[in-house]
């Protein structure tokens, strides 16, 4: 638990101090690809919970779903339309049902804990 | 299990980065700065050029102020005088006498050899010539008899060329242009040597003369006097 948010905040320093700029050309892809990372990050905090977690399963996921996001935005871009708000609608739906997922998961695995501990008490 | 928690401590650090990379491109100035070295080198020259002048300004006021306290005993009223007529000089009512130079307009050989008929400088051309001398420094201008002044208006009444109401004369005629000090007066000769202004002066069959400064010249003060519609006299303070 400590290590992920300790490189979470590595991550985050790091980007920051390197003042890294992404030309404007290409930031619509930068926002696809921190939606696919907030999406699959999501995924294997709740495929962990459910005790399904699998590294091949969550890297290859993440990198499909980026793949096909690059694609549609890439498409959108030389159509002229915003085809990236597609990707970005179907992550922003993924995001919330994994977090609602992870919520109810949280949820039962508390209330059976604390059911566990009144059985034991009576 | 331990391979599965580096490869997801990994990702989220990852995550970490992209986020702190939209965070830079959010924050990043909206404008960048396009401007090439000669552009900002030219920023730079203006502002001295500003500096300079400003420079200049506050010496004045501080030999001013140095004369007012040196006569603060004897007698303030010269001191008073001697700014008004400084400033009397400066809007152009008084007669200026000092360095300066002279520049002839005349009709071009051309259009007298032709028979072309003398028209009188357009109020645009003399416009652009007291504009681009202007942008050097000078201290009193006489346009043929018009003296400018700082509520002079260059236009056309009823088809002349009127400078503050003074109709102009056909050509010839001198503009004197009096300046503060002679090197003044050589940088305003070599600007005037070459600017562009002859050329468009040539165009209207007229060729400008520039004469070599002078040490003195003098220049008549102007004959209206001006008008001061949203200034009023102070009350006398006891």
């Amino acid at each position: 638990m400590i290590l992920p948010i300790a490189s979470l905040l590595i991550g985050f320093v790091l980007g920051w101090l390197t003042d890294f700029q992404i030309p404007a050309a290409y930031e619509s892809y930068l926002f696809i690809t921190v939606l696919a990372a907030l999406d699959t990050l999501f995924g294997g905090i709740r495929s962990y919970l459910q005790r399904v977690y699998d590294d091949k399963m969550f890297l290859s996921g993440f990198l499909f779903n980026l793949l096909l996001a690059y694609l549609l935005t890439f498409l959108g871009i030389h159509l002229g339309i915003d085809l990236y708000l597609a990707a970005a609608f179907a992550f922003g739906v993924r995001l919330f049902q994994n977090v609602a997922a992870i919520r109810r998961l949280l949820l039962t695995k508390w209330t059976q804990s604390k059911n566990e501990f009144e059985r034991e008490n009576e | 299990m331990k391979k599965s928690s580096f490869t997801f401590t990994m990702f989220v650090g990852f995550v970490g980065l992209l986020l702190a990379l939209q965070y830079n491109a959010l924050v990043s100035p909206e404008q960048r700065d396009t401007r090439d070295v000669w552009e900002v080198r030219e920023e730079i020259r203006q502002e001295h050029e500003i500096q300079s002048s400003v420079l200049k300004e506050l010496q004045q006021l501080d030999e001013q102020l140095l004369s007012y306290e040196r006569l603060k005993d004897d007698d303030p009223q010269v001191a008073l005088q001697r700014t008004i007529g400084q400033l009397e000089q400066k809007v152009g009512i008084r007669p200026f006498e000092g360095p300066g130079l002279v520049v002839r307009i005349e009709p071009s050989e051309e259009s007298v050899a032709m028979g072309i008929p003398i028209q009188q400088v357009s109020p645009d051309l003399l416009a652009r010539f007291v504009n681009d001398v202007s942008r050097l420094e000078y201290v009193a201008m006489q346009i043929d008899r018009a003296r400018v002044t700082v509520q002079s208006a260059i236009r056309d009444i009823n088809g002349l060329t009127t400078v503050g109401s003074i109709p102009l004369r056909t050509p010839p005629f001198e503009v004197k242009i009096g300046t503060e000090t002679l090197e003044d007066s050589e940088r305003l000769y070599n600007f005037l040597q070459s600017s562009p202004l002859r050329d468009d002066f040539y165009l209207d069959d007229f060729v400008l003369t520039i004469e070599e400064p002078i040490e003195q010249i003098r220049l008549e003060g102007a004959e209206t006097a001006l008008k001061a519609s949203h200034l009023q006299e102070g009350e006398d303070v006891p």
